[in-house]
Parts: structure tokens; C-alpha cells; sequence
């Protein structure tokens, strides 16, 4: 491009920019925005203050677990043990082995005793009797290919 | 605010951040026409216009925290701000709104001295704004803020988030398609001694 063309490019520039007309002051728009930054301030301010308002609140839900948790470590030593009580009946009733109705039809198979930790009864969908043995007996139906279907406790657990 | 007081923009900000209505207020006021004009150089949209001002000055109250003044200067900022609102409204709305001859400003009665003259410059000024929104708008954007906002290299590079000399190239790379693209499309503007006088 030539020095004139350039020039004349400049000069026209200038006339572009010059004719964008910006509109007067929308008194409706500031005061949305003023709004919005009111909005805002107060957004800031509420975290603040809401803490402050928890702060209580938590103490005394912390007090009120302690004394849950002290009532209850006093009540197990002042109390005899309680005699043990046998299980609702269902746990001693075959259940499904987690995933066994992916497993081919049982056409035959074997019960199995073993002895099965407590703390695995729930995910064998089995509630734990009132013990406190940390392992309790279990019959565990195994198909004819060697793979778990169901189980129960053992009735003389 | 005190009467007779003209705060830098920067100390607007940083009362801006500290909850000041009356310095959101004044930076609002302050700057909201060469927001505008970016806006609408760049999408050729009064609405658009509009809505990105609104939307750069509503950015202001949530992010003003984030502005740093050792990286730029105030203006550089908003408009590099209103550029994203710019480029996010082009992409939802691909086609550009050009202006029309027969618009609210067109209409308005004046009495001109020229009148031929007159007319003949708006549709040179129109030409030249068709074949400005008809550039990319990576060299769009150089053009208007450099030729038509007038801003220094270096705020144009703040505002686009690139180096200087990507603006500088970007410029000359956009004057030359505007020279050809107005040469191209047989319009006068650098050819007959009556559009050299009406401009």
C-alpha cells in the first residue's frame, strides 16, 4: 500500500470510529448493574456471617456426640453382658451368593461349611447374629461347576 | 466519592474490590462508551453491543479482584474482557446484524449544507464498515483497537492476549485486505477526487 493509500485508510478509519454513535446512559441498565454489585457485596458478606452462625451450632453437636459416646462406654461397663440372641430367622435361610444369578442354572452341587468372618455377613446379605465371635459357621451351596450360589448361617452357629 | 476527585481507574478498582458502589459506579460511566464501540465494531450489533457491555461491567463485580494493574492498564482489561463476550455472541449468532442506511440514525432530519456530499459520505462510511466486519476477526480486532480506538500497541496486545508483534502483523495483515477488499469492491474510496475531499 502507497503512503497516500495509507493515509487515505487512516483518514477513513477515523471517520469509521467516528460514527459509531454510543447511546446515552441507560439510567434503567446502571441501576441493574448497581443492583447486581449490591447483590454481590452482600454474597461476599454472607459466608462470613453464616460461619459465625454455625460456629454454635457445631459446638454443641460436638457436645451433644460426646455425651452420646460417654453414656454409652459407661453403660456397656456398668451393665452385665448381654446374653447372646439368636438371629432373626432368616439367617438361617439359604440367600443368593452376591452375583450367582449371572451364574449358569444349579443342576447339582455340595454344601460346604466354613467358618465366615461377622464383618463379611452384611455384603453375603446376611445380618450378623448378636456374637461376639469375630467368625461365625456357614453353609455355602457350591454348583456343579464349583462356584458359590448360595448361603445361610449354620443352624447351630 | 468527593466532588472535584478524578481517581486513576486503577484506584477504582481496588475500590471496586473493597465493596465502593460510587467507584463501580464512576468506572461504569467512565468507560462504557469505548466498551460499546469495541463491541460494536467488532459484531456490528447494536444488541450485541449492548448485551456485552452489560455482560463486561457485570464481570467487573464478580472478577474485579482478579484485575492486576503491573499486567495492564484498565481499558485493555474491559475491552479484552468484552472481546470474549464479543467472540461467544459471534459464535452463537453467526450472521452479522450490517447497519442499516434506513436505521434510527439515518432517519434522523438534519439540514445539510451538502446534501449529496452528506450522503455520499455515510455510504462510504458504510462501505468501509461492511468490509471491516467482513474481516477475520483476528485482524478485525487489531484494526479496531489500533485505528479506530486508537490504542497503543501494547494495550492492544493486553486487550487481544498476544504479543506485539502478532498485533503489529495482525494490523498490517488487516489494512491490506480492507485496502484490496475496498479497491475489490470497486468503491471509490481511493479512487475519485470527490471521495478523497468527502473524507
Amino acid at each position: 500500500m502507497s503512503d497516500r493509500g495509507r493515509d487515505d485508510l487512516a483518514a477513513a478509519l477515523r471517520q469509521l470510529a467516528q460514527s459509531v454513535e454510543v447511546p446515552p446512559l441507560d439510567p434503567d441498565r446502571e441501576r441493574a448493574l448497581l443492583e447486581a454489585f449490591d447483590a454481590a457485596q452482600q454474597e461476599k458478606r454472607a459466608p462470613a456471617f453464616r460461619s459465625n452462625v454455625w460456629h454454635p451450632v457445631a459446638a454443641a453437636a460436638l457436645l451433644a456426640l460426646a455425651a452420646t459416646m460417654a453414656w454409652v462406654i459407661v453403660g456397656r461397663f456398668a451393665r452385665p453382658p448381654a446374653a447372646p440372641v439368636v438371629g432373626p430367622l432368616a439367617t438361617t435361610e439359604f440367600v443368593l451368593w452376591p452375583g450367582a444369578a449371572e451364574l449358569p442354572t444349579f443342576e447339582s452341587g455340595h454344601l460346604m461349611r466354613m467358618e465366615v468372618p461377622v464383618s463379611a455377613l452384611p455384603s453375603l446379605g446376611l445380618a450378623p447374629p448378636a456374637t461376639h465371635a469375630a467368625v461365625v459357621q456357614a453353609d455355602v451351596l457350591v454348583g456343579q461347576d464349583g462356584l458359590p450360589r448360595a448361603v445361610r448361617l449354620s443352624p447351630d452357629f | 466519592m468527593a466532588a472535584g476527585e478524578d481517581p486513576s481507574d486503577e484506584a477504582l478498582i481496588v475500590r471496586i474490590v473493597g465493596g465502593d458502589r460510587e467507584a463501580f459506579a464512576a468506572l461504569y460511566r467512565r468507560h462504557r462508551a469505548e466498551v460499546y464501540r469495541f463491541a460494536m465494531h467488532i459484531s456490528g450489533s447494536r444488541p450485541v453491543a449492548d448485551d456485552v457491555t452489560q455482560d463486561v461491567f457485570m464481570a467487573v463485580i464478580q472478577h474485579a479482584g482478579r484485575y492486576r494493574p503491573e499486567r495492564a492498564a484498565v481499558l485493555p482489561w474491559l475491552l479484552g474482557i468484552a472481546r470474549n463476550h464479543v467472540r461467544r455472541a459471534l459464535d452463537q449468532r453467526p450472521t452479522v446484524t450490517l447497519p442499516d442506511v434506513e436505521s434510527a440514525a439515518g432517519r434522523t432530519l438534519v439540514v445539510e449544507i451538502d446534501p449529496l456530499g452528506g450522503l455520499a459520505r455515510r455510504q462510504h462510511v458504510l462501505a468501509l464498515r461492511r468490509a471491516v466486519l467482513e474481516l477475520p476477526v483476528r485482524y478485525r480486532e487489531a484494526i479496531v483497537l489500533c485505528d479506530l480506538q486508537e490504542l497503543t500497541y501494547d494495550d492492544a496486545a493486553t486487550a487481544l492476549g498476544c504479543a506485539i508483534g502478532t498485533v503489529r502483523s495482525r494490523l498490517h495483515r488487516g489494512r491490506a485486505l480492507l485496502a484490496s477488499r475496498l479497491r475489490g469492491a470497486d468503491q471509490p474510496l481511493f479512487r475519485t477526487p470527490v471521495a478523497r475531499g468527502m473524507l
